[in-house]
């Protein structure tokens, strides 16, 4: 009896050993290191700004914004950025006031990268000056 | 050797070879992920992806002319104002069953760089499809009822939608538009006293200046099913002309149109020889994909067959194919929008390691 107990000990033994090699192997930095992706940012951007500049075709995005049409330029927006990403637009006058009443957005910000691309734009009707922000996540 | 030896040993071996098997298992799930791409090289690989949309090539006008080398590849159009603003010619020329095309080898070898494999795909943002609903037979036409979807990844896309329905020389055309759902109807009448393949060509077109497509082939006032592409004439397009290679030289195409989201357009022939003919395409300024249409009547059944090709050939899919999960995660996959003759597109290209 004593000596079968002590062979059931040494099994436990063996899946405590199992699993402190797993636990190791598991916690280890190489599995993780894909995942590290330091031109996150870079390709958010490259992706943000490839969007406005062809919201900003023939001067568009300027008179959409003197119209304050909000809606169309979500609309637009939503068309030109890939699924899968969030974003939040913010039309600034040239001091600097938020003039978009209603917001822009699409999805939850709350990513590991975010990235903010700034665009100036000019309203060639009215040659108003216009500052976009757009920020950008991958959707979790 | 007591009985709790023996039981230890037994333990311990499997225990032994559970670990390692799991060892190898892990190791082979994870293998393609630790070769895995360094961000430098992603941001080199993206980099890379701008270059060759921005940049023209070397020559610079290797899309229209087929007889020049391509030294140095790339897609830019020669008087581009803006960033991504791509040759119709030169993207055309990507597509393989464009007559003139050119080899992915010729492409790798004219990017100047050893080992870089890529592949590149160009298509519309989103996808229009067709579905017929009703057919009514009036006394001297036939009413069609088509219901029309425009998705984005199966995610409805409201758009404004145009209409042309062809056959022989007679063309109908309609407006309409999809609703927030993605769903509208048209409807369209063709006349009794012409009997075919008839070709229903939707653009669809989502502001800014995003369009998409779909050719919808039917039989109009006779049995049977449409004539299948390519069973009479591939067409094939380069330089603001049509070539049209017929497989039997007494089913020749007799109207040839091109057609856009705003306007249609007969084509001039200008080459009668007896297995190709040729016709002019006007460089029209209308932001929108170019359908290029031949009809024309079959020597036997004396019924109209149809044919047409879209102008640039998009979608497409050039290069390398990423298949393999080695390939897959030493591929890097950059995603741009494009423009072709003042339309936008989804530009995806994708290097490998």
């Amino acid at each position: 009896m004593h000596r079968c107990r002590q062979g059931q000990i040494r099994v436990l033994e063996a899946f405590l050993a199992v699993i402190v090699v797993f636990g190791a192997l598991l916690l280890s930095r190489p599995i993780y290191a894909s995942y590290d992706d330091s031109a996150d940012q870079e390709i958010l951007y490259s992706i943000g700004m490839n969007a406005l500049m062809h919201l900003d075709q023939d001067g568009d995005l300027g008179r959409l914004i003197s119209q304050r049409n909000w809606t169309e330029i979500s609309s637009r927006l939503s068309i030109l950025l890939p699924i899968g990403f969030s974003y939040n637009l913010t039309v600034y006058d040239e001091e600097l006031n938020i003039l978009n009443d209603s917001p822009i957005f699409s999805g939850d910000l709350n990513a590991k990268s975010i990235v903010s691309i700034q665009y100036v734009i000019v309203d060639r009707e009215s040659l108003n000056l216009y500052i976009v922000r757009l920020q950008l996540a991958w959707v979790k | 050797m007591s009985a709790s030896s023996l039981d230890t040993l037994f333990a311990a071996s499997i225990m032994i070879c559970l670990v390692l098997s799991s060892m190898i298992g892990v190791f082979t799930v994870i293998q393609p992920l630790l070769d895995a791409p360094s961000s430098d090289w992603k941001r080199t690989d993206l980099r890379l992806a701008e270059y060759l949309l921005s940049d023209e090539g070397s020559p610079s006008d290797w899309g229209e002319e087929i007889n020049k080398t391509l030294i140095k590849f790339g897609l830019a159009r020669r008087d581009a104002q803006r960033p991504y603003v791509l040759s119709i010619d030169k993207v055309t020329r990507l597509n393989a069953a464009n007559r003139d095309h050119i080899d992915p080898l010729e492409a790798f070898e004219a990017l100047n760089i050893a080992d870089k494999p890529f592949q590149i795909v160009i298509r519309p943002l989103f996808n229009v499809t067709v579905n017929d609903v009703s057919i009514t037979e009036g006394e001297s036409e036939v009413t069609y009822r088509f219901k029309i979807s425009t998705t984005r990844f199966n995610l409805p896309v409201a758009a404004q939608i145009k209409c042309y329905a062809i056959i022989g020389d007679q063309i109908v055309e309609c407006s309409s538009s999809t609703s927030e759902s993605g769903v509208g109807e048209i409807e369209l009448s063709l006349t009794k006293s012409l009997s075919g393949t008839a070709l229903l060509v939707i653009f669809a077109k989502v502001e800014p200046n995003v369009l998409s497509y779909t050719v919808y082939p039917f039989i109009h006032n006779s049995e049977g099913s449409p004539n299948e592409a390519g069973s009479y004439a591939s067409l094939s397009p380069l330089n603001y002309t049509l070539r049209a290679y017929l497989k039997d030289p007494s089913n020749r195409i007799l109207y040839a149109k091109v057609l856009t989201y705003n306007y249609q357009f007969n084509l001039t022939m200008i080459e009668n020889a007896s297995s190709t003919q040729t016709f002019l395409v006007p460089r029209i300024l209308d932001k929108s994909v170019m359908i290029l249409v031949g009809t024309g009547l079959d020597a036997d059944s004396s019924e109209y067959f149809a044919e047409w090709v879209s102008y640039p050939q998009v979608p497409l899919r050039f290069g390398l194919n990423f298949t393999g999960k080695h390939h897959l995660t030493n591929a890097y996959s950059s995603r741009f929008l494009v423009t072709i003759n003042s339309a936008t597109y989804e530009c995806e290209v994708i290097f490998g390691g």
